[in-house]
Parts: C-alpha cells; structure tokens; sequence
C-alpha cells in the first residue's frame, strides 16, 4: 500500500500544478472516471485450450472454457496541455485460473507425501492494480478528455486467489472419484476433507502475489452532458510476476501445501500474463 | 432563433424600428448619384427569404408528382430549393429596391392581360457584373446588375424578362431535370442534354416574342438585345481611354507606357455551341427574325417608363456594377468604369471613394505580386479598355505606388473630411511604407518638367570673366570656362514617378503623416527581421517559452460580437445530408449562445431567422457583412478597406460593437483505412490481432473529419481581426462543438498582453 500511496502523492502534486492552466474541456480539467472491464479470451481459447480448465456442476466438475473476465476500475486524471493528461487509475479485474492437477496428502504409514490427481474447479482470482498513466493524443484539435486517447501506464498489481468452496473430482475416469488409500477405498472429497481437517487448510488465502503491470489502451470519450462523458475503447494490460516471487513459496518444501500453492501460483501468473486484451466502457466526469 | 443579451428584446425591437424607419426614410427618394449608397433591399420582406429550405421542400412535395417518382421528386426539390436559396441568402440578392420595382413594372407591362400569371411572380436583382437573367420553377425571376447596366432600353429588358417568363410557364426546368432523370446513362449525355436545352431557349424567345409584342414593344430592339448578351464581356460603354486621364501636368507619364493600336473586339456569332445549354447568338438571331415575319402591327414602344427612368435605373445597375468590381477585386474594370461613369459625374463622391479604393486595392495586389489578379490577362485584350489595361500592366511597384498615392492625395484635397478617403490614405500609406521598393526620399519637389529643364546643360556662369574679349581674343582656358556646363546630371526620365509627387513633397503635414507610419511600420517590421533571423531552434524555442508564457495569439479582449448566420454542411457517403446539417446548426446555435453566455461574451445573431422577426433591416445587414466575408475572401490575404465602410458604421452603432463573428462547421467521414494494412496483416498471423484492435478501431473512431472555421471581423477597418480553423477529428455533436467554442470564445475574450 505505501507504493499506491506515493503514486497518489505524485499524481495530486500534479494536480495543484496545473490547476491555474487555461486548458480542458468547456474549461474544465480534472476528471473522474469509472469503467467495466471486460475480456472474453477469446484468442486464448481458441489457440491455446485450457484442458485443465473446469467448471462446478452439482458436487463434480465439467470441462468448459474461460469464456468472460471482467472488473471495474476508476481513476481520477487532471489535464495538464490540450492534448495530455496525466492520471492515476485503480481497479479490480476478476479472472479464472485452472485449478492445481494435483492435491497432495501426507500418509503417516508410508511418511511420505502422496499426490492425486485431481480435475479442480478453476481458481477465482482478483487482481488489484495502483497506476499512474499518461493520456495524450496525436490529434492537435482534440481537447481533452474528450475524443480519442492513447493512454499509457505502469503500476503495481496484486492478485489474490478468491476463497470458495472449490469443487474437484477424481481425474482417472475409471476411478472418478474413490481414492484408494491403504487398501481401502474412500471417497476422495470425503478423504480430503479429512486430511484438511486434520492438517488445516490446504491454500492460504491471504497470500497476495504481487508484480508489476503495465498497460496500453485507447478510449473514446464521447460527451453527453458539459461535464459527463461517455467512454469506451480497448486496454492492453500486461501483468508480470517475477520467477523470484514464485520460488519464494518452495522454501518449505516438507509442507504439501507449498506444493499446492506451487502449482496454483503457477497458474495464477500465467493466467495474469495472458489477460493481455480487454474492452471498456464507463463514465467519465469532469470538474 | 435570436440571441441577445444584455438587452432586453423591447429595447433591441424598439432600435431595429428606428432604424428601419431611417433606413426607408433616406432610401425612398431617388438616389443623388454624387452621393450613391449601394441598393439595399426594401419594403416587406417575403416567404422567399424568411421560410427555410426544409418547410419550402414539405410545401412542394406532392405538387410536382406527375411524372417523377417520390424519391426523384425529392431530389428535385431538394435541388431546386437548397441551389434557390443559397442565391437568396448568397448576400447578393435584394428585393423592393429600384431596380427591382423597375423590373417589376415592365413585366407588369408583359403581363397586363395574364394577371394571375403575374401574381405568381416574383422579381428580385441579384448585384453581379454577370449578364445574366434566369427564372426559377419556384416563380422567382432574378436580373443581374451587370445586365441592366449593359441595356440600351427597356424594350431590352421586356424580351428578356418575356423569355424568362416563357421559361417559367413552359416549365423547363423540371423538364430538364426529367431529361436528365431518364437519360442518366446516355451515350455523348452532355451533347444531348444540350441538344435538349437549346430546344427550351429556342422556345422561350420564340414565345417570348408573343409577349413582348402584344405588349407594343418596337421589333427594332430585339436584335440588339442578342447584342448585349453577345458583348456583356466587355464593360458597359466603348470610350477611348485619353492619355491625359494620367499623364497630367502634376504627373507626367512617358507615352511610351500607352498603347498605340487599337485591340479589335473578337467576339463571333457563330460559335461552336455543341456543349453549350444556350445556342449560339448567330442561331438565335436567325431564328428571332425568322419568328418575327409571324407578327404585324409592331409597337414603336422602346421604353414604356420614360427614357429618362430607363437611364436612372441603368445608372444605378452601372453604380453596383463598380462596387461589385472593387468586392471582386477587378481594380482594372473598376477604374474603367470610374473614367467612365465621371465623364457624367464628375462631382460624385462615391466615385471617388470607389476610384481611391482601386488604387489601394492595385497597390496591396501590387506589393504582394498579384496585380495579374485584378485585370484581364494580356490575350484578354479587346476594345477601348484594353488600353487602360495595358497602361496598368506596364507599370513597375514604384509607378504604381506614385500613381496611386497621386490620385488619392488629389481627392483628399477636394474631400478633406471623408472618413472613407482619409481611412483609405493611411492604409495606403502603411502598405507602401511596407515596401522595400519605396522611398519618399526619391522624390523630388519639382515635376518631371521643371526637373527636366533643370537638367539641360548650361554654361557655369559663375567661373566666365566678365570680358569683352572676343573668341579669338580668350585663350584656350577661357573658351573652356564658356563651355563648362552645370546641371543636376541625376535627372532620369524612365523614373518618371519620382518627379510626380512634387506638389505632394511640398505639403509638410503629408511627409510628416508618412514619415509616422513609416517609423511605426519600420518598428514592426524590424520585430519580424529579428524573428526571422533566428535558427529553426531558436525559433523553436522561442515558440515554446512563448506557450509556457501563456501567449495567447487569439486574445482580442473580445466581450461582444455579432454572429452572423453561421453554417453547419453534414456530408454523407451519398451527399449532404440536410436532416443532420439542420439539427447540428441547431446544436451549434444553442452551445454559441450558451458558451458565450457562459464566459460573459455578448452575442448578438443575425441570421435567417432575424429576417422573420427584424425583417428587412435585418436581411440588409446581413447583406452588407457577407459583402465584406466576400470581399475578404477575393483578396486573398490582402488586408481589405471594406466597400460598405458607412453601412457598416451603422450595423457598430445599431449592435454596439465591431466584431463580426462568421462560423461554419462541415463535417465528413473518411477513416482513410489502407486496405494493404489490413491485407498485409492478415497473412502476417501475429500482426492481425494489433489491426483487428488496435489499427482499425483507432482508424474508425478517428475518422470524422469536423472543419469548424471562425472568424472575427472587424467592422471598422475591415481587417479580419482573428481567425481560427480546426479538423477536429470528432461528430459534431452538441458538446465537442461546445467544448471547441467555449476554448475560441475563452481565447478571443483574453486581453492581448
């Protein structure tokens, strides 16, 4: 939070500094703005199958595809020329990653750590994301907000698995859903909820994962009012996470929930470098 | 719509009857030609001017339906009415005028037994140096001043108006539009379509000729009238330009610069006239006199309103027709038409005012090389003009400048108090102070003659003994002292214009007067020499720190203006899309109004629908401010001194302020997508995606193109005080015009630092 805070600092120092500028639309230079936020991976599905991607139906899951992400973000920006301005934007992005292929349970006769495989409900995930950007235009008539900008942005994100009661099933389809332990057969929901039971949860929630974020996007600001703009366009939005921050979960290599997190972390970043494209729409006023 | 502020509308209603009052007062009596204003429309105004083009088109619909279908019929009328009034709202038109009351009564005249058919027509002149004469399916006959000044009688006049008329009854026009429907993919259309009009001209003067008849007009008069149209190119009288016009005593001018021969006039009858919608004149006068053995009993009537009436009005079209020359910047046809029109109105002040400013108009075009603008092209040559043309083309900068500070110091000697010749003068001046070329200090206190004589050899009298040797008695030095000659020795004849100004040197309050503009135009200019010197860099940086400055180069300390009907075109794909075009002028009415509100900007609107409301005033003023946008507009960049300077006085003091505010708005669509983009791309497989969103949607939400154009004139001196143009690269809509708006108006109400 201290990193979004000094970002805030920046972007209201800004402000005070043009504020006595002769620029904006109908005078006005500072603006407010809210957007949805939505993707449909469409590219991802089609190029590159999830076949680990699943979805709840009734105790079990099915095999589907991600087919809509979205959030919402809002962001304060101030005009600092007729053809540039300067922002700061925070939002929420809602996705889905592919579940672990594989819970693991520590078996007190054999000591050792036994894995199943597992089809898992996809992950919920939520990303927040601090970020100053840079709206300008190449159009020299173009008072802005309004019209068409190119904005560009770097910042910080952080991503959070969404806890729930995440559905998964047996992934050997002649086994479905009976784990065989010790020569006797158990259900495995049933057996996993034991061992949770027993050795506490199997993912920690709290664990955010953070990284960096940097994006591209242009939108159209269309006004209906003297102070309320339409605006909609196309965000290109590349979240990194370091390799390093990924090692750091397999300090504890004897835990199986750090082999859990392993893999789910693992999905978490892939998924996050592939919400590369979203579309936008929201409103926008101006004071 | 009518915006005002700061005035309530009783108080603005209130000033608009006084000035109509006043305006009716001092225009109903006959014009004194020494003091002529421009015609201005008067009387009530009519439907033709106050109804928009939409209502006029739902009026029609239906009434054409006969042969055309629903859409053809639409675009008919849409045709006939946006082309219609864009004539009538051009500026050019004025209706209850002399002229046109004139007209009126002689077809008045035509018509005596056809008074329903008269009652359905309307007569209005349109001010251009065009011969020209048309009448339109909506009824509206339009006569030009050029014609008018060109005619040598009424009867002249009849069987123009009769054929106009017959073009009206037979309903040509929408006959050619039917032509033109069914025949849209014809083979040689453009000969055929002429084939087909010639047909309509062929029958409009054969009936023509039944009215005019019947009307006891003389036959003798008809083939002159094909005269006129043949020879309306060349000015309204054929009169040997003198050279002592020029060359005078004050100023000589060496007769090497007049021409020697005569340039025939080269017009033909029978031209070739296969593309042409009128057939030739040769055509049309045999065919005029074969249609008039048809008829007997010929009337002696020549002009039915007296002769002396006929002179008056023609009078007036050849005064317009000198105003509409000077609007046009033909600074040549207008000193012509001076030398002419003097020789009966030698005292007229408005000649003279119209004969400074060509000088001026000559000089500025002059001083920026383009002189070759204001008069015909060498080859164009013909008749006794020509002379004068040729006489003004062979003069250099400094001929021209001399010529023209020469005839506007003599008129300001006679007329010392003209507002119009001293504001001349000053810009007169200020443009030739500008000129590297020119130095007063060239110019001598003794004319060409004086400085001549001066310079003849004499012998120096001063260095002779006074002796009563004789020659054979001096010796050789003493017959060398008798021979030694003194002199200027600088006397140079090809420089005649620096001996033409001698009376003009002589008067102290002139050089005194020049010598100021000079200091403050040499101060202005040395600004610009410094600015010029710098380096693309420097230049550059100096741009800048001027912008972080804050200069502001629209500020004006603009706090009222008038607005002048502005213009919103919405083209589409297809054409003009005037559905769209009305409800974005409505847009753009309410966001002037309100930014100007806003930013405490008085606004003042005249438009069309001042016209309804403030009537006849109204449509005057707004005339007289789009001759001065067209006055701007032919010269070029040239810095206008505007024709109408008293009407314009009045328009200042009627509103209260001298900033004159036009603006237009055209909007078009072309997202200039490059297909081989989008080709390449396709078959590039990772570049698709960046084209399908990122090139395409950029392209597609930039691709509208809104041109808004404002600019501020100023009454007073008619310079264009400000100006502005932007594409922006949005629709047109309420709020980005608005937002445009607001920043201009906020700019131009800045005070200049």
């Amino acid at each position: 939070m201290k990193q979004s805070f000094i970002l805030l600092c920046v972007t209201l120092l800004s402000v005070t500094s043009v504020w006595s500028q002769k620029a904006g639309f109908y005078g006005k230079k500072a603006f407010i703005e809210f957007s949805g936020t939505g993707a449909a991976p469409l590219i991802n599905n089609w190029y590159n199958g999830d076949f680990n991607y699943f979805e709840k139906s009734g105790s079990g899951v099915v095999y589907a595809k991600d087919r809509f992400n979205g959030g919402f973000q809002g962001g304060v920006g101030i005009v600092l020329k007729q053809d540039v301005a300067f922002g700061f934007t925070t939002g929420l992005f809602y996705s889905n990653a592919p579940g672990p292929q594989t819970l693991y349970y520590y078996d007190p006769i054999d000591d050792e750590f036994n894995g199943v495989n597992v089809k898992h409900e996809n992950l919920k995930i939520r990303s927040l994301t601090f970020m100053p950007t840079l709206h300008f235009t190449f159009d020299k008539s173009a008072i802005l907000p309004a019209g068409l900008t190119h904005e560009i942005g770097f910042g910080f994100v952080r991503t959070k698995v969404i806890e729930s009661d995440y559905a998964f099933q047996g992934a050997h389809d002649n086994y479905y859903n009976n784990l065989n332990y010790n020569g006797n057969s158990y259900d495995l929901n049933e057996f996993m909820d034991s061992v949770y039971a027993e050795s506490g949860e199997h993912f920690d929630y709290n664990q955010s994962y953070n990284g960096y974020t940097f994006m591209y996007g242009f939108k159209m600001r269309t006004p209906i009012g003297k102070q309320l703009m339409i605006n909609y366009g196309i965000r290109y939005t590349l979240n990194l996470a370091s390799k390093k921050q990924v090692f750091d979960f397999s300090n504890t290599i004897d835990s199986y929930e750090t082999a859990l997190t392993y893999q789910i972390v693992d999905n978490v970043r892939i998924t996050r470098l592939r919400s590369i494209c979203s579309l936008q729409v929201g409103l926008t006023y101006l004071f | 719509m009518k915006l005002t502020f700061n005035l309530s509308s009783r108080i603005i209603n209130g000033i608009l009857a006084v000035v109509a009052c006043t305006v009716s007062l001092s225009l109903s009596a006959q014009q004194d030609f020494n003091h002529f204003q421009t015609l201005v429309a008067q009387g009530t105004i009519s439907d033709d001017f106050t109804k928009t083009t939409r209502d006029k088109i739902l009026e029609d619909k239906g009434t054409h339906g006969g042969d055309l279908t629903t859409s053809q019929e639409r675009i008919f009328l849409e045709g006939i009415h946006q082309n219609i009034d864009q004539l009538l709202h051009s500026g050019s038109v004025i209706y209850g005028d002399e002229i046109s009351l004139y007209v009126e009564a002689v077809a008045a005249n035509l018509l005596k037994d056809e008074p329903e058919l008269l009652a359905e027509l309307r007569f209005y002149t349109i001010k251009s140096n065009e011969t020209n004469a048309l009448s339109t399916d909506q009824g509206i006959i339009f006569v030009t001043t050029g014609l008018i000044s060109q005619l040598t009688s009424e009867a002249q006049l009849a069987y123009v108006l009769s054929h106009e008329i017959a073009h009206y009854t037979e309903k040509h026009v929408i006959e050619t539009f039917d032509w033109k429907t069914r025949n849209k993919y014809e083979q040689d259309r453009i000969e055929k379509l002429s084939v087909h009009t010639k047909e309509h001209e062929f029958e409009a003067d054969k009936l023509a000729l039944k009215r005019y008849h019947a009307a006891g007009y003389s036959d003798n008069e008809i083939i002159s009238t094909f005269d006129v149209l043949m020879y309306s190119y060349l000015p309204f009288d054929e009169v040997e330009f003198p050279m002592s016009y020029y060359s005078t005593e004050k100023m000589y001018i060496p007769e090497s610069f007049f021409a020697t021969k005569k340039y025939p006039i080269k017009a033909e009858e029978d031209y070739n006239d296969a593309r042409s919608s009128h057939p030739n004149i040769k055509k049309r006068k045999d065919a005029a006199l074969e249609a008039l053995s048809d008829y007997s009993d010929w009337g002696k009537v020549v002009n039915s309103q007296g002769e002396s009436k006929f002179v008056y009005i023609r009078n007036l079209a050849r005064f317009e027709s000198l105003r509409t020359d000077l609007i046009d910047a033909n600074f040549g046809q207008a000193l012509y038409s001076v030398f002419l029109l003097e020789r009966e109105f030698p005292k007229s002040v408005y000649l003279k005012r119209m004969k400074a400013q060509a000088w001026l108009g000559l000089t500025q075009f002059k001083a920026e090389n383009l002189e070759s603008k204001t008069m015909p092209g060498s080859s164009d040559y013909e008749g006794e003009s020509a002379a004068l043309y040729f006489f003004l083309k062979k003069l250099n900068d400094n001929a021209v400048f001399t010529l023209a500070i020469r005839n506007v110091y003599d008129i300001r000697k006679e007329l010392p108090e003209d507002e119009v010749i001293n504001g001349v003068m000053e810009r007169l001046l200020e443009t030739i102070a500008d000129n590297e070329q020119f130095s007063l200090t060239k110019y001598t206190k003794k004319n060409f003659h004086e400085s001549a004589e001066l310079a003849k050899p004499k012998v120096d009298t001063t260095q002779v003994a006074d002796t009563l040797k004789t020659e054979d008695q001096k010796s050789k030095y003493e017959k060398i002292k008798t021979k030694k000659t003194v002199g200027s020795g600088s006397f140079d004849s090809t420089k005649f214009y620096f001996y033409g100004l001698s009376d003009v040197m002589l008067d102290s309050a002139f050089v005194l007067e020049f010598n100021q503009i000079l200091k403050r135009i040499t101060a202005e200019k040395e600004q610009k020499i410094v600015l010029s010197k710098l380096s693309a860099k420097e230049r550059s940086e100096l741009e800048k720190a001027k912008k972080k400055e804050g200069v502001n180069t629209l500020a004006m300390g603009l706090d009222k203006y008038i607005l002048v009907q502005p213009g919103m075109l919405y083209y589409r794909r297809t054409g003009l899309d005037r559905d769209q075009s009305e409800k974005s002028l409505e847009d753009l009415y309410a966001v002037l109004g309100e930014t100007s509100a806003e930013l405490g900007i008085t606004q003042t609107t005249l438009d069309q629908s001042s016209l309804a409301t403030d009537g006849t005033v109204a449509f005057n003023e707004r005339n007289t401010l789009y001759s001065m946008l067209e006055q701007t507009a032919h010269y070029e960049g040239v810095e206008v001194y505007p024709i109408d300077h008293d009407a314009l006085r009045v328009i200042e003091q009627h509103y209260g302020t001298s900033n004159i505010l036009f603006t237009a708005v055209e909007h078009y669509y072309d997202p200039e997508i490059n297909p081989l983009v989008v080709v390449v791309s396709a078959f590039l497989f990772p570049t698709l995606p960046l084209t399908l969103f990122g090139y395409l949607p950029v392209k597609l939400l930039t691709g509208h193109h809104t041109e808004i154009t404002v600019l501020v004139l100023n009454a007073t001196d008619g310079k264009l005080a400000k100006s502005s143009q932007t594409d922006m690269r949005t629709k047109p809509l309420k709020h980005n015009l608005g937002a445009h708006y607001y920043q201009v108006l906020s700019l131009l109400q800045q005070t200049p630092n």
